[in-house]
């Protein structure tokens, strides 16, 4: 069956179909015999690489909340033999929305982590940006899709904006030469804002 | 292979009455359609012939009350045992009950005991 752009997907089959391994996955972990809460939930730990605790936070939950809620779901999965099956395309939409609260919360964790050393986690903004435009693809009617990847693209957009002035802010290396104009104005001149705190006397 | 219960949460009613001779026309539709993945069910008598057990007390002493265990508007009329390979198709094959229309299915999987354990 060829995808055919003029014709009508009731009547020539399925155009949809997810190609790309990571999103059928989250499709996959997206399953409606699944709690919605744990939908979100388990591709996010499972197949975004998330921790459980960092999977709690990001769902504003208690880690102990969500070490059970995880540990129901695999249970459900197990005993009822949900299927770790790429779903078909009729199959799609009732997925659809969890779907795009695993990019969302998974560029969200990138864009500003609830923990750990470095505040942006690049890896998980580009995994998520690429997630959002293959999302786009599958779904280039979807308003939310359309929504999610400009939003992603906007933020992330300024990604590189914000470790500039994370750096600069940590007196880092970078000098105003290598900042935009808007960084270079709020990066902190020490010597200076300390004379005109009057802790350092001129001279 | 997985099993799993397939129990129809339906309006309470008389199986054996005259006038549910269209409605089980649907259950021996499913019937046919599903044959190769029934292993066994039943359609039961309404709730008002049903008999609840209970044991209280260090003595043992048996309780039993007439009723359901539940009395809801939905009850449970029947159940087929269904053996699929995973949850999607027992939820396919689910809905192509009638109950599924006019009720729900509840569909559970069934713990696979060895041979001569808990279930025989």
């Amino acid at each position: 069956m060829t995808d055919t752009a003029q014709g009508d997907p009731l009547v020539d089959g399925p155009p949809q179909v997810v190609r790309d391994d990571q999103l059928r996955l989250v499709f996959t972990c997206c399953h409606p015999a699944l709690a919605p809460a744990a939908r979100v939930a388990v591709a996010l730990r499972v197949l975004c690489g998330l921790s459980t605790a960092e999977v709690a936070r990001v769902l504003l939950v208690s880690e102990a909340t969500m070490t059970r809620r995880l540990s129901r779901a695999r249970q459900k999965i197990g005993r009822a033999a949900v299927p770790c099956r790429v779903p078909a395309g009729h199959e799609l939409p009732e997925r659809h929305d969890a779907v795009t609260a695993v990019v969302y919360l998974l560029f969200n964790e990138g864009y500003s982590a609830t923990g750990g050393v470095d505040p942006i986690r690049p890896g998980l903004v580009d995994g998520a940006v690429r997630l959002a435009r293959l999302l786009r693809e599958l779904t280039p009617d979807e308003p939310t899709t359309i929504g999610l990847l400009a939003l992603l693209l906007q933020n992330g957009g300024q990604r590189e904006h914000l470790r500039a002035r994370l750096a600069a802010l940590d007196g880092a290396t970078a000098g105003p030469a290598d900042l935009p104009a808007e960084v270079a104005v709020d990066r902190p001149r020490p010597a200076g804002n300390r004379r005109e705190c009057g802790l350092d006397s001129p001279g | 292979m997985p099993a799993y219960v397939a129990l129809t949460c339906t309006a309470d009613v008389d199986w054996s009455a005259p006038e549910q001779t269209d409605e089980l026309a649907g259950y021996r539709e499913f019937g046919q359609a599903a044959a190769a993945i029934i292993r066994g069910g039943a359609a039961l008598y309404p709730t008002a012939t049903a008999t609840t057990v209970r044991v209280r007390g260090g003595k043992g002493e048996v309780l039993a009350s007439d009723g359901p265990h539940d009395e809801t508007k939905e009850a449970i009329t029947g159940f087929y045992l269904l053996e699929c390979a995973d949850l999607d198709e027992a939820v396919a094959a689910a809905a192509g009950l009638p109950a599924a229309w006019n009720g729900a299915v509840e569909v559970r999987p069934v713990i696979p005991f060895p041979p001569g354990e808990p279930t025989r």
